[in-house]
């Protein structure tokens, strides 16, 4: 780890480095020289730190996909190697959200899939047959390579190359990018930063040349973003603000017009193409606003044209009269066309971005996941450390300068920092700004701090105190700021390897003497659902986990991470929540052959389902709010309890029963500590599931597998017939026991 | 523009910003006709452009008279090529009439062409 | 004899109402709702028995709230209002709390409140209250102690207000309960005001106006203010409606939410964005504070000297802050190894 960490101190030291030879030496073939090779080596040093940085989760466990949705994109891209690229697109899953199956073809975004296929295409032919798996892990640190070169293209066209490097160095590096783009996490974002960077920088190259070529990058780079993550729309919206900004600080020149119509064609017709996509750049209001600037900039470059064979006074009544006018009828006609249906109104994941009451109220899906959640100031910290305040300072050096490529960034970082103050995943796309801001403003003061010129010059010029005092100055100044990147670079490291380096699947623990455990009880369960089930047989569980069953243990769910379809969750939901007799009906209704719930009561594992269950309520109410209740499963405090005191609806619901079944016997007297709610469950509260067999138990617990039981054959009502049973026999069958006490 | 003038009648007379228009209008289309004149390359691009316009009116015309939009894709795509087409002319001409620093004329065009081929090639795609 | 019947007839119904003193009846809160302004019973030491045991033949719903200003209770005195206005909707319709359409159901409001710590009312010791504002809801038949307790609303104000009133119209089963918002003219009268003067203020110094809207230096300003209090964690305490600050077990006020990554106190982004602010600062002096000062010395050999005391101060600052703000992230997260200093061990 220490070798990691010293690896990654060397892209800062050399930056510094780089500066006093660019700064110090006069312009000379050799010191070019120097210079190239030394950026080079920079360059391999930020790129051997970056990649290195990502792989602490498969030197920790192994190369392994993480989380959950990254499971659906492993199977996809299985999928997309087996079978033909068309195949692909019309792929319909059956396999999951059963009965009714999903268009997968035609609502993923298939951008990161191709390119994993096409590099494993591409190496195959090579002669590297790689296992698609090892290609899938390791995709997110190869493209962080990727944007760190990007960053430092951007950055110079900002400011120059040690701000670039000091960029690429710190996107290298950050956690906020790290921790999605870990070895193992191979999600969509993994590749959509790398490409929302490329996308930015041609657009500024176009801008600041107005060059047809670069733009018509840009688009690309936009299309291939679209293809790879809904993030798109940031970009959607973004350019055309900043060019409306640009109009507005009367800045319109030809080149504003030639790079932003060519973005603005290519890629909307571009967009067009991935299915999932389709029709909305035309319908969608969240396209509306750069479809308003495309023909804004038409009227603009009119006016323009006019403007210079008119006196300036006749042309600015012109331009008032014209501009409220086209401002009234744009807006009417947005309404318009809104109320008439002809647009599709605002997506719900919008709303949610700016009434921030909106989702909590009408979409508890959306609030229930937690990268929807508003984000806390230590998620700052932690993700950016002394950037975060070197950011506002950024932005006002970014006043100071003002050309149109710094108004973007100002743009950026204010709309972006609204954003991800709203909703935790949209920190990912803030980190890169303040990567691109900070640097500017950190080698702005070195410009300044680090130049130890005066040295040299003292002869020329003032007295030996004054320059000795001018020399202690920049060397506190600058030492102080290099400890800090120092400093950075450690927290940078510890942040890595402490929060998001852990695949979720495999959960780390310690054993009682510290040394290192793995809590391997996903994969156990769902290998043993793999190999002990029928290949048919479906499984229900909280939605979390489709993708992981899908995934690992190749079975159909009826719910995953998609969240397509609302009713068809808060059926899982209903199930869960309701009491035996009502989930078996519904259940049976479903085909289902299992029950899958987590359960961290005996390892005090807090994500497991009944810290879910709120959520679960809350959408089945959502659809059926006569017959789940969440005032139901609460006790008089208002308190959500498990133990003694839980409600009668609590201690009913199939959730309950199972998560807790056989609980209470694994202690002594009965008395069950739940880890996770610390409070103490007795056999008195868990009744006993009369139409549910428990047929697996992970090692800790952590995975509990029911199997629904048969239809009697007699016709008798399941409860009756258990409780006939109970009266015949006794005899409870025992469990094996998890050792307890082992894990801390 | 005359419905503009109009509505607007608190700023100044009313007279005055009509003459204003009527001279903005006349000024412009004077200097376009000196600028068109002896440049044969200006002359090509706006009647492509032209008839690039008319070849879009015509295509949501014959939409509109027919009440049917079924391949919406194809619509789409004949439509935006025409869009884009004419945007992609203006910047070459944009950069034809005054060259941007660091551009010159032919490596513009050669910009150009490439954007086109990119243009055509997805609204082929897209056409099916 | 006349005499001695009546006599006697009072005197049973006295004795009779003597003993039966303790179920209130539909009229009798009737009566004492008409009596306020805004149908809101008041809950004293003396009646609160005898309006709240039973048996009772209507609902009732009860308010414990606290408005004094000691015990900082921001929930109680959000909640007043849309209470009242709840209770109000309800009297404006039913002057006798008895429902039009099902004459069978009646519904009144109570409501105690503790104004001065120390006068506690007897209810707040007979429930055994600890946690305001408390909801409770007495439905027909039982006694006393029989209540379910209500959930406050979870939105605000007038929206607050119509989802109470249409869980309440579920839990009692009526129809007719109608919301009535006071219109509140004071907002229009003053948005209309302001606007007026707002409008007059630009079209007379039109020229100030524009050099304010044009000036890039007050858009800096305005936009860095906003990235601080955005990275400070702002839109998490308005989202959640956090607490200002909380108290450990001992009573103490805490202002820092230790071990808690995902929680924090609204003082906390305030702290933090204020050290954010003035890190920011003393950056920005050092970059374009320094040089400019450094011009205008230009040759002085004490200019010189000035310039390291200030640089040498902004950097200590700059430290000293940064060690700070690290210390509060090492609140947070109490395994975070990088504080540059430990401030607890000075302090020690």
């Amino acid at each position: 780890m220490s070798e990691i960490a010293e690896k990654i101190v060397v892209p800062d030291t050399a930056v510094t480095a780089n500066e006093n030879d660019t700064t110090t030496q006069k312009d000379g073939n050799c010191v070019s020289w120097i210079q190239s090779s030394l950026k080079t080596l920079i360059f391999i040093a930020i790129i051997i730190a970056s990649i290195s940085s990502r792989l602490f989760a498969v030197i920790r466990f192994e190369s392994i996909i993480h989380e959950f949705d990254p499971w659906f994109n492993y199977r996809a891209t299985q999928y997309l190697v087996n079978n033909s690229f068309k195949d692909f697109l019309n792929w319909f899953d059956e396999r999951t959200w059963y009965p009714l199956g999903r268009v997968t073809g035609g609502t993923l975004y298939p951008g990161l899939m191709t390119t994993s296929a096409f590099i494993w295409h591409a190496l195959r032919k090579i002669g590297l047959p790689v296992d698609i798996r090892n290609i899938c892990v390791l995709f997110a640190p190869a493209f962080s390579a990727i944007t760190a070169y990007v960053t430092y293209k951007l950055t110079c066209e900002l400011k120059d190359e040690k701000a670039g490097l000091l960029a690429a160095a710190f996107i290298g590096i950050v956690p906020g990018y790290i921790s999605r783009s870990v070895a193992g996490s191979y999600d969509n974002e993994a590749i959509a930063i790398t490409l929302l960077m490329a996308t930015f920088m041609f657009w500024i190259k176009g801008l600041k040349q107005g060059s047809i070529l670069n733009s018509s990058f840009a688009a690309l780079c936009y299309f291939y973003m679209v293809s790879a993550w809904g993030g798109y729309v940031f970009i959607t919206n973004l350019i055309p603000f900043h060019v409306f900004c640009l109009i507005l600080m009367g800045r319109y020149t030809s080149k504003i017009y030639v790079a932003y119509n060519t973005w603005f064609v290519i890629g909307t017709i571009a967009s067009m193409q991935i299915p999932f996509v389709g029709f909305l750049p035309i319908k969608s209001n969240d396209h509306m606003a750069a479809l308003g600037v495309f023909c804004l900039l038409q009227i603009v470059a009119l006016g323009d044209f006019i403007k210079a064979k008119i006196s300036e006074k006749k042309f600015k009544v012109i331009m008032w009269v014209s501009i409220i006018l086209i401002m009234i009828g744009g807006i009417a006609g947005l309404f318009l066309l809104t109320y008439l249906g002809l647009i599709a109104p605002w997506t719900g994941r919008f709303y949610s971005l700016w009434d921030t009451n909106y989702a909590r109220i009408h979409i508890p899906i959306i609030a229930s996941v937690s990268e929807h959640q508003p984000i806390t100031w230590p998620a700052f910290f932690l993700d950016t450390h002394f950037l975060i305040w070197l950011f506002p300072a950024a932005v006002f050096l970014m006043f100071m300068d003002l050309k149109n490529e710094h108004v973007f960034i100002i743009v950026y970082s204010v709309l972006c920092s609204y954003f991800a103050g709203v909703m935790v995943r949209l920190m990912l796309t803030l980190t890169p700004v303040i990567c691109i801001a900070g640097a500017v403003a950190l080698s702005k003061l070195f410009d300044i701090y680090l130049d130890f010129s005066p040295i040299f010059s003292t002869k020329k010029t003032g007295t030996t105190k004054s320059s000795v005092m001018t020399v202690l100055t920049r060397a506190l100044v600058s030492a102080s700021f290099i400890y800090y990147l120092y400093l950075f670079v450690h927290h940078c490291t510890w942040v890595t390897q402490s929060a998001y380096s852990s695949p979720s699947v495999v959960l780390p623990s310690q054993n009682r003497d510290g040394s290192m455990a793995i809590i391997d009880d996903y994969r156990e369960a769902y290998y043993w659902l793999r190999m002990n089930t029928d290949y048919d047989a479906k499984i229900a569980s909280w939605w979390d986990y489709g993708y992981q069953i899908g995934g690992m243990a190749d079975r159909t769910t009826l719910v995953d991470n998609n969240t397509w379809n609302n009713t068809h969750i808060a059926i899982v939901g209903k199930a869960m929540a309701s009491p035996e007799e009502v989930s078996y009906e519904l259940l049976k209704e479903h085909d289902v052959d299992y029950v899958l719930v987590i359960f961290g009561g005996v390892l005090g594992f807090g994500g497991d389902d009944i810290n879910k269950f709120l959520w679960m309520i809350r959408i089945a109410e959502g659809i059926w709010p006569e017959e789940v209740k969440e005032r139901d499963f609460f006790v008089n405090q208002g308190e959500f309890r498990v133990d003694s005191q839980a409600s009668q609806t609590m201690k009913k619901s199939l959730m309950y029963k199972m998560s807790y079944h056989g609980f209470p016997d694994l202690f002594p007297n009965g008395q069950g500590q739940d880890r996770v709610r610390q409070q103490v469950v007795t056999a008195a509260d868990v009744e006993d599931l009369d139409y549910f067999d428990e047929v697996f138990s992970s090692e800790n617990w952590l995975v509990r597998i029911y199997k629904l039981k048969d239809l009697d054959i007699e016709g008798r009502d399941l409860s009756d017939f258990a409780e006939f049973e109970k009266s015949k026999n006794t005899k409870r069958s025992s469990n094996k026991r998890p050792e307890i006490d082992l894990r801390v | 523009m005359a419905p503009v003038i109009q509505k607007k009648k608190s700023v100044a007379s009313k007279d005055d910003i009509q003459k204003d228009f009527m001279e903005a209008i006349n000024l412009s289309i004077s200097s376009y006709k000196s600028q068109v004149r002896n440049n044969k390359k200006l002359r090509l691009i706006d009647i492509f452009a032209t008839m690039l316009v008319v070849i879009g009116v015509f295509q949501t015309a014959f939409v509109g008279l027919i009440q049917d939009n079924y391949p919406f894709n194809a619509f789409l795509a004949g439509f935006i090529i025409c869009v884009g087409q004419f945007v992609l002319l203006m910047c070459l001409r944009l950069q034809l009439t005054h060259p941007f620093e660091g551009i010159s004329k032919s490596k513009a065009f050669g910009e150009f062409v490439v954007a086109s081929l990119i243009l055509h090639f997805t609204c082929l795609h897209f056409i099916n | 004899m006349l005499l001695s019947k009546l006599i006697s007839v009072c005197l049973t119904t006295l004795l009779f109402k003597s003993t039966l003193t303790l179920a209130a009846t539909r009229e009798d809160l009737a009566i004492k709702a008409q009596k306020t302004t805004n149908g809101i019973i008041p809950l004293d030491d003396y009646s609160f028995k005898d309006i709240l045991d039973g048996p009772r033949d209507f609902y009732l719903v009860a308010l414990l709230t606290c408005t004094e200003p000691g015990v900082g209770c921001t929930a109680c005195f959000e909640f007043n209002p849309v209470y009242e206005m709840i209770a109000n909707s309800w009297f404006q319709d039913h002057k006798d709390g008895i429902s039009g359409l099902d004459p069978s159901k009646a519904l009144y409001f109570a409501k105690a409140d503790l104004e001065d710590a120390s006068a506690v009312p007897e209810i707040f010791k007979f429930y055994n209250i600890e946690r305001v504002p408390r909801l409770m809801f007495f439905t027909p038949g039982g006694s006393i102690h029989d209540y379910n307790l209500l959930n406050l609303p979870q939105q605000k104000a007038n929206a607050g207000a119509r989802e109470f009133i249409s869980n309440l119209k579920i839990a009692v089963g009526i129809n007719d309960y109608q919301v009535h918002e006071p219109r509140d003219w004071s907002t229009i009268i003053i948005t209309s005001i302001s606007t007026f003067i707002i409008v007059y203020l630009l079209r007379k110094h039109s020229k100030i106006v524009t050099g304010i809207i044009s000036s890039k230096y007050i858009w800096a300003i305005l936009s860095c203010a906003f990235i601080v209090l955005m990275s400070g964690g702002y839109m998490y305490n308005k989202m959640r409606g956090t607490p200002l600050a909380g108290s450990d077990s001992n009573g103490n006020v805490v202002y820092f939410w230790p071990n808690e990554f995902q929680n924090q106190y609204g003082i906390e982004s305030q702290i933090v964005s204020v050290v954010y602010a003035a890190l920011s600062l003393c950056f920005l002096a050092l970059v374009l504070g320094v040089p400019s000062l450094a011009d205008f010395y230009k040759g002085s050999a004490s200019g010189a000297m000035i310039i390291t005391v200030i640089s040498a101060v902004l950097v200590a600052v700059i430290y000293i802050l940064f060690a700070g703000l690290s210390n509060l992230f090492g609140i947070k997260s109490p395994r975070y190894p990088f504080e540059l200093i430990k401030i607890s061990s000075l302090l020690a």
